[in-house]
Parts: C-alpha cells; structure tokens; sequence
C-alpha cells in the first residue's frame, strides 16, 4: 500500500522537499514525476496507507492572513487533495519532521517521539510531576500550570510518566491557545477560533482524519481578566486524554501473558478452562 | 423527629433515595458508624458506602460501561446474604438507584429482602432540586442551558397540569415525582411499610434524626461526613462541564471512557478543589421558583394522601423560604485558572489509577486501553529487570561459592 505525501504547500508538509527526501535513501520512498508530480510516495502497510499525509503546524504558519476568509481558502485546499481513493490526514506536529520513522509514527495517528517505556520505568509514583513551562507574559497559563501541578496524583507506581505526560499536554495547549502578543483584536480572535472549531468539524465530517494536538489548529484568544476561556479549559482536558491515546505502549503481541487467579474474572477463567482466549 | 417509633427486629430498611435527597450524606454515616451499629444489632453490608454497582444491576437491569452486569447482580445477592448471616436487629440498604427501579427490578428487590421489608422514601422540595440535578446531568449527559432547561422540564405538563418526563433528562421527573414515588411503592410494599421522610435543609441533623429513630438508634450516633467531592459547582463550573461532555458524549469517544475519564474523572476534579469564591452560584429564575413550589405543593397533597407514614412537614415542599438564591446568572464566558485545572488533574488522576494487570479489562474504552498498555509496558519492564537482577545474583553466589570451594580445596 502507499501513502501520498504532497510537496511542501501552504504551511503544510514544510519538510516535504525534494533534497529531504533524497537525504533518506530509502527503498521505501518512490518518485514519478509523469505519474503523480508533487507527490512523494512510501511503501507501507496499516491503516494509514493509502491515505494522503499533511503534516500542519500551527494554524498562524497556515493561514495567510488571520482572516476566516484565510481560513476557508485553507480549507479549500486541503479538500481539494482529498478523495475517497486517497483521503487526507492531518497530523498536527509542532516539530520539524526529520526522519522517515518519525513521518511514519505521524501517519500512523501516533505522536512523536513515542512512548519510551525505558524512561518511563525510570521513575515511580515516588517522583514529583515536573513543573510545566509556559510563553513568556501568560500569567492565566502560569497559575493553570502551578495549579495543575499542585494538584495532580500518581495512583500507581508505573503511571508517573502518564501524569507528567498529562501535565505537559494540557499545559500546552493552554499555553498555545491563550495568546500572549495578539495579531488581531479578542473579538476577532474569539471569531476566528470558533470559525476554525467549525473548519475542523465540517473537515472531519467530509472523511478527513486529524491526529497531533488538532488544538493547535484552533486561533489563539487571549485570556479573559486573568482567566481561562471555557472552550479553551474543555480543549485541555480533551489534550490530556488524546495524549494517551495517540501515545500508546507497544507490547510484544506474543507476549507471555500470565494471569493470577485472583485477578481474572469467573467468565474469562471458565472460557481458558474451555480451552477458548 | 426524635419521637420516631423504632422499627420491629427482624426489619430490613431499604432507602431508596430518591437522587439529591441526602442519600450521599446517610450512606457515609451508616457506613462510617458500622461498628457502633453493630452494637446496637444494626447491619450495613458491603465494601463501600454505596454498593452503586450492585444496586443497579439488581433494581435496574444494568451496569455502566465497562462492568459486568452478571458480576454485581451476584453481589447484589451477596450483600442480602452477608446482611441475613450476621442475623442483625436491623439490616439496612440504601442506594437512590432503587428509585428508579424497574417493575421486575422493583420486585426482586422486595422479594430478595422478604416481607418484614420497609422502605424509605427522602423527599426534598422540588425548588431546591432544580439546580443540584441540573448541575448533575451537565457532568453526565449532553444538556441544554439551565434557563431553558427550566423552561422544558417545568413547562411540560400534562392535561391535567402535572409534571411529565419529556425527551430531555426524562429520568428528572422519573426521579422526583416524589408522589409517584410513593404511590408506587406503597402499592409494592403496602402503606404499613413505607415512611417518607421530609428533609429540611435548614436542619443538618434532621435526616440523621429521622433514621436513628427508626433504627432505635441514641441520639448523635450517625454523623454524615463532611463530603468534599459531592459539592455543588459553580456556575462557570458546570459551564465548563457542559462543554467537555458535550464534546465526549458521541464517537469517537467511547461511553466507558466518557464515564471513567470525564463523568467520574473531570467532575471529580472538579469538586474536589476549593470553588473558586469569585465565581457566581447557579441561580434559579423567580418563574421557576413559583412553578417549582406550585409543584411541591400538589405533591405534598398526593403523599398525604397515600397512607404511608411521614416522618417531618409536608408543607415543605412548597415553602418558599427554601427556595435558592433567586435570579439569572450573567454571561459567563471564562473560569478561573485552578478551576480549568482541577478539570484536567481529575483526568490525569483517573488516568494514573489503570491498573497494569496483566491484561485490560475487556470493555476498556481506547483512551483507557492505551493508558494500561503504557503501565503494563512499565510494569513488565520492572518485573523483567527484578527477574535478571535476581539471576545475576544467584550466579554471582555460585561463582564465590566455588572459589571458596577452590581456595580450599
């Protein structure tokens, strides 16, 4: 299967160029200028294949102008690279793509770096969750983070890296949703968000998938006297849970799975003992 | 209501709410009095002071997502047994989910527990629910605005002016038509075997009362705890509510991690920090308070009339000096810093208690799903590095134990 990753257009797929392609020299990777010019092509299997990848940043790296009129022509775009043959996906990443397996990662619907699991069992419920760093000027984001970090449990001895993973998701986004140094007035900022929460809705609703911190498609609105737009806290909250999700564990499909006794349930032992799993 | 006569040995009580009636309150006194109760031949079953599970498996057909409905309709009979084995004065089970009971449900509740049952109905003045179960439903389910959440439920009356459950909340007046209620079970029990207690706010201790006098209980001896996590939220609060579980009620969100993550996660996050005291409360408009006691005040006639025994004023259901704050709350449009936090944290908190067993439960949701592959992933990690840590030991013992050997030797 195959999956079509456009050339570097509008903000989108920046890395997408030909000599970073070249620097992969990966059998994977396929180009036919006469077949499909502007696109790149890489061999893959899973769900992700046949799809067409756009990797977006930040909705101000997108729109020309902060504008819904901006916002619609984006929109436009990306609707015009998707078909039901080749449907988009857009994976918000707010690094630079530097390697094919972090794009790969990114196809998938996963975040990158992935969850390092060595890291992880580095630490205990033992451990203090970090405090979070927040842009410069945002005093609301800061007593978010201070708050957030002065309230947060480990239940469990290997969930640490959970909770410093959810600490550090929805502080950022709270950290890129309240805008610190803002381009246009709260008014057409609070517009131009709700416009992008519609963009991305109707966007999903015509097949488009999107993975990554989609928040960050959502323009940045200034905080209000101090505090947290409603949408804004919802949207944090939502980062928390998604972080997990697009950041699962690997573990071995043939792992040997040994079940104490006391912690299966009835059904499931009654269903092993009638030799099914 | 110190002068309530004692249930005869042998009883079995069973309050069956309804919900936002002081049920929280009772359940934490009976449970945290269970040894002083047992002096007193009183029984209490269960591991948690609301066995919620097991109650609606048995009195509602099922369980939420996630759980087994087979695995707590057994606990159910489990508690009746554990409750008949200690062959107490008095056993007692309380959960509001009885309320809501179904006809079969209802029945097997009464035929499990036998014919010395008696039932509790708590009722509360309609006006002082409308809020608090509002405040509810924003943490459970998509709901309109409170304003016009008003004017559906106190606006949908029958022909002959009565309540009637609508297509939104219906479970609110399957909840608190308090008459009904009664009606109901004074026509599954008897009206010889059902008392109604009327709470008075104003009152901490009267509900407290009204039990230890059915219980043959001294004064004082059941003291509701002070609950923290069950507290009203404020307005920009449920405001807040509103909106995540408006966005996490549908696909692709999935019903086990909505409950587990937002209703008993973010909510719980919530109530769980100090309401931020700058933060206006919900406020009931003076329409809805004259419609609400309007309400209370035919209710109070129909229980009265119903033969069961009552324990307190009826006239308070439609008192008007109950009512709560009047008035209409100001656009909010933003929540303070701690609280946004606290939504979060009870997210992340729920999210560090998935267990790393060796396999997830089989109705996990996928947030959940990919929360335990991550503490398992850790898990199996630690217990791989224990295991080569103990076998470098074991050869590091046999390799002195021969060198000792050939030092000697």
């Amino acid at each position: 299967m195959i999956l079509q990753v456009h050339d570097a257009r509008a903000g989108m797929n920046a890395f997408a160029v030909p000599t970073w392609w070249a620097s992969l020299e990966d059998e994977r990777v396929i180009r036919d200028d006469d077949e499909l010019p502007d696109v790149t092509l890489v061999e893959l299997a899973g769900p992700s294949a046949g799809r067409t990848l756009l990797v977006v940043g930040a909705v101000a790296e997108l729109l020309a102008e902060p504008t819904p009129e901006a916002l619609a022509s984006w929109a436009e775009e990306v609707r015009a690279l998707h078909s039901d043959a080749a449907p988009v996906h857009l994976a918000v990443s707010l690094d630079e793509v530097t390697s094919l397996e972090q794009l790969l990662t990114l196809a998938s619907g996963r975040r990158w770096p992935p969850f390092d699991v060595r890291a992880a069992a580095a630490r205990t419920d033992a451990d203090p969750v970090p405090q979070q760093s927040v842009t410069g000027g945002q005093a609301a984001a800061r007593a978010y983070a201070d708050a957030l970090v002065a309230q947060v449990e480990v239940l469990l001895p290997p969930s640490w890296q959970t909770a410093a993973d959810g600490a550090a998701e929805a502080t950022a986004c709270i950290s890129r949703a309240l805008d610190a140094d803002p381009d246009v007035s709260a008014a057409d900022a609070r517009v131009l968000r709700d416009a992008c929460r519609s963009t991305l809705a109707e966007l999903e609703a015509d097949g488009v998938t999107i993975s990554g911190p989609r928040d960050a498609l959502l323009w940045p609105v200034p905080a209000e006297h101090g505090q947290i737009p409603i949408d804004v806290a919802a949207d944090a909250a939502l980062e928390v849970m998604l972080g997990q999700l697009e950041r699962p564990a690997d573990l071995a499909p043939d792992r040997p799975v040994v079940v104490p006794l006391e912690q299966l349930p009835a059904r499931a032992l009654l269903a092993r003992l009638g030799g099914r799993r | 209501m110190t002068g309530t006569p004692a249930l005869p040995a042998g009883t079995t009580l069973v309050h069956i709410g309804p919900y936002k009636t002081g049920t929280t309150a009772m359940q934490g006194a009976l449970w945290e009095a269970r040894p002083a109760l047992a002096e007193y031949g009183i029984v209490y079953p269960g591991d948690a002071a609301h066995e919620i599970d097991a109650s609606m498996a048995v009195a509602l057909g099922y369980v939420y997502a996630g759980k087994s409905l087979d695995v707590y309709r057994q606990r159910w009979f489990d508690l009746v047994a554990e409750m008949r084995a200690a062959r107490p004065r008095i056993g007692v089970l309380s959960s509001e989910v009885y309320c809501e009971a179904t006809d079969d449900g209802a029945r097997a509740v009464l035929d499990a527990l036998g014919p010395q049952t008696h039932v509790v109905i708590t009722v509360r003045p309609i006006v002082r629910l409308l809020g608090s179960q509002w405040q509810q439903y924003t943490q459970n389910i998509p709901v309109p605005p409170y304003d016009e959440w008003l004017r559906v439920i106190l606006g949908q009356d029958s022909e002959g002016g009565e309540p009637e459950s609508g297509t939104i909340t219906p479970s609110f007046w399957r909840r608190h038509r308090h008459d009904r209620l009664v009606e109901r079970w004074v026509g599954l029990a008897g009206a010889d075997r059902v008392s109604v207690v009327v709470v008075d706010d104003r009152d901490h201790r009267g509900l407290p009362a009204a039990f230890e006098g059915l219980l043959g209980l001294p004064d004082g001896l059941l003291r509701p705890p002070a609950d923290k996590t069950n507290r009203s939220l404020t307005y920009p609060e449920a405001l807040v509510m509103q909106e995540l579980v408006g966005r996490t009620s549908a696909a692709p969100w999935s019903s086990a991690d909505h409950a587990r993550f937002v209703r008993f996660g973010a909510a719980r996050g919530l109530q769980a920090a100090p309401p931020d005291p700058r933060a206006e409360r919900l406020l009931t408009p003076a329409w809805a308070v004259d419609r609400a006691l309007e309400i209370g005040a035919g209710m109070a006639e129909r229980i009265g009339a119903s033969g069961a025994r009552v324990i307190g004023d009826l006239a308070l259901l439609s008192d008007r000096a109950l009512a709560p704050a009047e008035g209409e709350n100001a656009p909010v449009g933003a929540i303070d810093p701690g609280a946004a936090a606290a939504l979060a944290v009870g997210i992340i908190s729920k999210l560090t208690g998935v267990h790393p067993r060796p396999e997830h439960r089989d109705l996990a949701g996928p947030v959940e799903r990919a929360a335990w592959s991550r503490h398992r992933a850790v898990a199996e990690l630690w217990e791989a590095d224990a295991a080569r840590d103990g076998a470098r030991g074991a050869a590091a013992r046999e390799i002195a134990r021969r060198a000792r050997r050939r030092i000697r030797g």
